[in-house]
């Protein structure tokens, strides 16, 4: 799925005054590429991931996936192609902790009509993220590598075109970190277009990306 | 392998908090309590009065004056007692004009038990006049009633033999009235004969009050059915014209001044009934308020995952909904626990006619109970679910970033 973003602004509110949390990005993201976003802290990277997810609009400037806009779509067409082209990796833990880990990762078939668990898959997943032990587990007995892994099998579960992570490596070992940017680089070798946020210079040593500060973008390699 | 549904993550959530469940569980059990109670209540007032109303054949009532208020405890509560006036006043009344009938009850009280299988009030009817008792004993027992039978309230027990023993003597009982929510559930009915028959027994037992009462001379009152097109004021005027010391009591006022009454208890019962849905109402929001708030991040996060408004709308239903279905069996089944069993105790300490609905009146209140409880919760949950479905994903999720 190529992604496109045309002039895109994004301002808010802070102490009565505007300020743009992301102005005037141009970008273009091929089907199948892996890109990193880089960039320190409140320099607008989570607001633009957010506005490719359509979990927060542009207050200027447009957004396209395949050429779709959210903008054009209803909430339930927004929450289908969310729910079957878009595998999101947030920031911080976000696993349902009433919800066991197989739960979790079945969690994206419960909002979509079409499509029933396929358990081989899930299987399937967990096991390539080393979590198939944890299967009957509630995230508050996992450490935080492991929960991240979760994260990940709820992203791909679905097979989504698009995989956006938010600083998955964040609070994590050397290790651990090592691992999760393995699997991500392993989704996209399957296809998928992989959009990685990250603040830590180490991992994305050879990579390509754009590197985000005071809300614009630049390409950097 | 089936999907995890949102009915399965509502009941999940709610088990996070099993004491705060079990707070919002017992809020919506108590006003189901309440409310069944209190639409028991009213119906058993309701259903009384129409009994009692439909008990009284006659349009007046004479007793002696100063015993209205005995007269109603016996045929309101069933308080034993008895009072008399000269017979001779019965025929005299049957002569003024606008009189269409005239009959006379006469009462008695049977003594303890060492005479008695139960205490009871008896009520005397004369068979030759009566048009008051006579057609209520027509609805359970077709047949003339033999010498010496009895006929007797709902709440009179009767042995297996059919018999109650008075004074010494066994006497047959013939039937058993409908239950009427009246004093007329405790009290046994006979023709004169019979009255007498126990008058005799009563006397050769030994037993000394016998020797002043003499239905052949006695009555207690007297029922007064009026000629059609006369106005009862008028036919009041004309017997108390007639006649000195009597206490005429109108049927239909005493019925309105019940209904009265009755009315300021109901709307008592309404406002209290009110205030209690709509402090529960209030209590319900925000305990739904404050507990949807602390979730605004997992909201998010199925949000994020695909989930449209509509798949929140029944996350938050559902919830809304299970708590509503507990509370509401939880209530019902306490009211059924409570107000069955002891619909006898509680309708003797009420100062009013008060019959039990029926079993179909009963599951109609049931019902309608439960349904109020249905609705209390999810009614509670609309503006956090409305306010949950508003909140834009990207602000929750970075909130306390």
């Amino acid at each position: 799925m190529d992604i496109e973003l045309r002039e895109a602004s994004r301002q808010f509110m802070r102490r009565g005054e505007n300020f743009f949390a992301i102005e005037n990005i141009d970008l273009q993201i091929k089907q199948g590429e892996f890109l990193f976003l880089t960039g320190s802290s409140g320099s607008g990277k989570t607001t633009l991931l957010h506005i490719i997810c359509g979990l927060l609009y542009p207050t200027s400037g447009k957004v396209f996936l395949d050429g779709n806009q959210w903008e054009d779509m209803t909430d339930k067409q927004a929450s289908i192609f969310r729910n079957r082209q878009i595998g999101f990796i947030p920031q911080e833990e976000s696993l349902l902790s009433n919800l066991t880990v197989f739960e979790n990762i079945c969690l994206p078939y419960t909002f979509s009509k079409e499509t029933e668990v396929d358990i081989e898959k899930v299987d399937q997943t967990a096991e390539r993220l080393k979590i198939r032990q944890f299967f009957n587990a509630y995230p508050k007995e996992l450490s935080g590598g492991e929960k991240r892994r979760v994260m990940i099998a709820r992203a791909v579960i679905l097979s989504p075109k698009i995989i956006i992570a938010d600083e998955p490596t964040a609070n994590l070992d050397e290790e651990n970190a090592k691992e999760v940017m393995e699997i991500l680089k392993e989704i996209n070798r399957e296809g998928s277009t992989v959009l990685v946020s990250t603040h830590e210079k180490e991992i994305i040593f050879g990579s390509n990306g754009y590197e985000m500060k005071h809300g614009s973008l630049k390409k950097w390699r | 392998m089936k999907k995890i549904t949102t009915g399965r993550i509502a009941l999940s959530n709610l088990k996070q908090k099993p004491f705060r469940l079990a707070g919002l569980i017992l809020l919506v059990a108590v006003v189901t309590f309440a409310f069944f109670g209190t639409l028991l209540a009213l119906a058993g007032l309701k259903n009384g009065t129409e009994s009692l109303r439909g008990r009284m054949g006659a349009d007046f009532m004479i007793v002696p004056i100063g015993y209205e208020k005995a007269t109603w405890g016996i045929l309101l509560k069933g308080e034993p007692g008895y009072f008399y006036l000269d017979k001779s006043v019965e025929g005299k009344i049957r002569d003024i004009k606008g009189v269409e009938k005239v009959t006379s009850q006469f009462y008695m009280a049977s003594s303890g038990q060492d005479c008695c299988d139960i205490p009871v009030q008896f009520i005397g009817f004369d068979s030759g006049t009566d048009f008051v008792v006579t057609p209520w004993i027509k609805q359970v027992f077709k047949n003339p009633l033999e010498e010496g039978a009895l006929v007797v309230g709902s709440d009179i027990e009767v042995p297996g033999n059919e018999k109650l023993l008075f004074y010494g003597k066994e006497f047959p009982v013939a039937a058993k009235l409908d239950r009427t929510g009246t004093g007329i559930d405790q009290s046994v009915f006979a023709d004169t004969d019979t009255i007498k028959a126990l008058l005799k027994a009563a006397k050769e037992e030994g037993f000394t009050f016998t020797d002043s009462v003499d239905p052949d001379i006695s009555v207690s009152n007297l029922m007064v059915k009026i000629e059609k097109g006369y106005d009862a004021e008028e036919v009041k005027h004309n017997i108390r014209v007639a006649m000195d010391g009597l206490q005429i009591i109108e049927t239909t006022e005493m019925i309105r001044s019940i209904e009265d009454n009755i009315g300021q208890i109901y709307l008592f019962m309404k406002v209290v009934l009110c205030i209690l849905v709509f402090i529960s109402v209030i209590t319900l929001t925000i305990m739904f308020s404050v507990s949807a708030n602390e979730r605004r991040k997992e909201f998010a996060i199925i949000r994020m995952l695909g989930a449209k408004k509509s798949s929140l709308v029944n996350i938050l239903g559902k919830e809304a909904l299970i708590v509503s279905a507990a509370g509401g069996i939880l209530g019902v089944l306490a009211g059924i626990l409570v107000f069955i069993p002891f619909r006898t105790v509680i309708g003797n300490s009420i100062d009013f006619p008060y019959l039990l609905p029926g079993v179909l009146q009963t599951v109609g209140i049931l019902v309608f109970s439960m349904t109020v409880s249905l609705v209390l919760c999810p009614l509670s949950s609309s503006v956090t679910i409305f306010k949950i479905c508003r909140g834009q994903t990207h602000f929750i999720m970075r909130e306390g970033e």
